[in-house]
């Protein structure tokens, strides 16, 4: 289906004026300034939905258990920051956001440093089995992460890293590669030939290719795999929860529930946690949002 | 990685004339260690009654699967998994759909719009289930009295604790986070559509919605598959969301307990709601899991890939 279809019906009246009521001379008129209203009506209504909430948490995170009780919105009588302070010395949380740093930055780090070195070498060279290679690393896409974590857990056991925040690093590295390598490989096959061969010719081995004529064109892509794996490292809760069982090792969302267990009433510090939390992410978010945003979809968009 | 470089050494002994080789190992080996080796390692301890302490006990071939057949917590999760994904699906194609054809258009608002449309998808699940848990809450939630602010006190409800409503509360949060996704996604697709043919439908005389239907929407079918089969996948294995909302046991009594969060607890869940781990048991059911979402979205992208193809001819 396609445009043939819509073409035969040629209506030659639609530049003239059809009809001549009031009623339609005044639509005529109005009818952009009112889509437009009506545009914005329904934008800031749905901005309302995603950041009232979010508004309300920020709130709260200002508020003692008692003033919080008595106005659980509306603002805070003034805005002090005595819940982020107890939080971030109290509850610890200066530990779990150094753990969610090195759990997030390594992970990161070596999953993009294997996946990249991996699709180039299917992207770039010819033989047999490649296709099969590349569809092993992007399955790992399909798998449930609970369905390997059992195993791992293991692994882990035997080798006394259960526990640490080692345990996390390891599993985010190797994690991470499935979707490092359905970005990279796809990105890695469009860049041209020719750009290889000339720099084969001067000299440059396959290596020095890759790392400063290949990988610098890349830089999109390595850019959309860099947030998308960091956004989700960042925030995990679920290889935390299973791995880290000694409260030293614990990454903030870990420890903000551990820590939610505890303090089940007092809102106002649970509040500073998750805002404290969300931070990192959001600033770069608020300053990155375009590489955001296609960064986060240009995993999906490629497969 | 500089193993490649002697690949053209004059002298000595010389490495593979097969570089990829080298590029290729060292992912391969870490992936191989921590990805496939506990994928096989799972589906071979699934044949055995282990509980995860001790050594391994007897193998009973298929009686972990039978058991699962039998179970009807089970059952349950698959069920509130189903509804879930049914939920989401309807959700990111009417509302978020029709949120992306509103974005379609250039401007500085529409991506102020977009930046925070998106916001929620950048949140940890632990932020957004305990932003809800606070908006939903009974007594000092904010949901319950704006109901009543706007007329609606017959709709309060106890959002969590009521079995009826436990598990469309869940949906209703995960479409709070998933919905920047869906949106995003759809745009991408829309920006494929060409202007000029949507143009050209219209000066051909079809309305708005003709355009729609017979140019933009079915422009739309690769942005479709990746929408659905990434929703499938991402709601049947779903974890920490569902988790912080409704606990190990999915509460109240099992109403908010799917898939991901059951083959955690059967692993790893002790206390009231599990008595003991069940290593083997919990492997067997992440295995049942794994063959159905591969089954599944290999059907999917292969009907979603032909209906692509079946519109661009």
């Amino acid at each position: 289906m396609s445009m043939q279809q819509i073409s035969p019906p040629i209506q030659t009246t639609s530049f003239t004026e059809p009809r001549q009521s009031a009623f339609w001379k005044l639509w005529r008129q109005i009818r952009k300034p009112v889509s437009t209203l009506v545009w914005y009506a329904v934008m800031i209504a749905v901005s309302m939905v995603v950041l009232v909430p979010i508004i309300l948490v920020v709130l709260g995170s200002f508020k003692s258990v008692t003033e919080f009780f008595s106005t659980p919105y509306g603002l805070p009588e003034k805005f002090d920051f005595f819940n982020y302070r107890r939080a971030w010395e109290t509850a610890n949380l200066q530990r779990a956001t150094l753990n969610s740093l090195i759990a997030t930055s390594l992970g990161v780090f070596f999953s993009t440093v294997l996946a990249c070195l991996a699709s180039y070498g299917i992207a770039r060279f010819d033989f047999r089995g490649r296709s099969w290679l590349r569809l092993a690393f992007i399955g790992g896409l399909v798998v449930p992460v609970q369905l390997i974590i059992i195993p791992i857990f293991v692994i882990m056991r035997q080798t006394g890293l259960l526990g640490t925040i080692w345990s996390l690093v390891l599993v985010y590295s190797v994690l991470g590669i499935p979707l490092g390598v359905l970005v990279m490989v796809g990105f890695f096959n469009a860049l041209p030939r020719d750009l290889e061969e000339a720099a084969r010719i001067d000299g440059a081995s396959h290596f020095q290719i890759f790392a400063r004529i290949m990988l610098p064109l890349t830089r999109p892509a390595l850019a959309a795999v860099i947030i998308l794996n960091g956004v989700w490292m960042w925030n995990d809760f679920f290889l935390g929860l299973i791995l880290l069982t000694r409260e030293d090792a614990y990454t903030l969302p870990v420890a903000i529930m551990a820590f939610r267990g505890s303090y089940m009433t007092e809102w106002g510090l649970i509040f500073a946690s998750v805002i404290i939390s969300i931070m990192p992410v959001l600033i770069g978010y608020v300053l990155l949002s375009r590489q955001f945003i296609a960064g986060l979809t240009a995993g999906s968009v490629k497969g | 990685m500089p193993a490649d470089n002697r690949g053209n050494s004059e002298s000595g002994w010389r490495f593979p004339e097969v570089p990829y080789f080298w590029f290729i190992l060292p992912g391969l080996l870490a992936y191989s260690i921590l990805f496939i080796w506990p994928t096989i390692r799972s589906f071979y301890l699934s044949l055995y009654d282990w509980s995860g302490r001790g050594p391994l006990g007897p193998i009973v071939w298929e009686q972990n699967f039978r058991n699962i057949v039998h179970s009807d917590k089970f059952w349950q999760a698959a069920g509130n998994s189903f509804k879930l994904f049914i939920f989401i699906f309807i959700f990111q194609n009417t509302i978020s759909l029709g949120l992306a054809l509103l974005l379609n258009r250039g401007g500085a608002s529409t991506h102020f719009f977009r930046v925070i449309i998106f916001l929620p998808q950048i949140m940890s699940a632990v932020a957004t289930g305990i932003i809800w848990i606070l908006m939903l809450d009974p007594i000092i939630g904010a949901i319950n009295p704006f109901l009543a602010d706007i007329g609606l006190e017959s709709f309060q409800r106890q959002w969590q604790s009521d079995p009826a409503w436990a598990l469309r509360t869940v949906m209703i949060v995960m479409a709070w986070q998933w919905n920047g996704m869906a949106v995003i996604l759809y745009l991408a697709g829309l920006q494929n559509v060409p202007e000029d043919l949507r143009h050209a439908a219209m000066i051909d005389g079809a309305g708005r919605f003709r355009t729609f239907k017979d140019i933009t929407f079915p422009m739309l079918a690769p942005a479709f598959t990746i929408v659905t089969v990434l929703s499938f996948i991402l709601i049947f294995r779903a974890f920490d969301l569902i988790y912080i909302l409704g606990g190990p046991a999915g509460v109240p009594d099992g109403a908010t307990l799917v898939l991901g969060v059951l083959i955690y607890s059967d692993a790893f869940g002790q206390g009231a709601f599990n008595s003991q781990a069940r290593f083997s048991f919990a492997m067997a059911e992440g295995v049942t899991l794994f063959i159905f979402l591969a089954a599944i979205s290999g059907l999917l992208i292969w009907l979603l890939g032909r209906r692509e193809a079946a519109v661009k001819t």
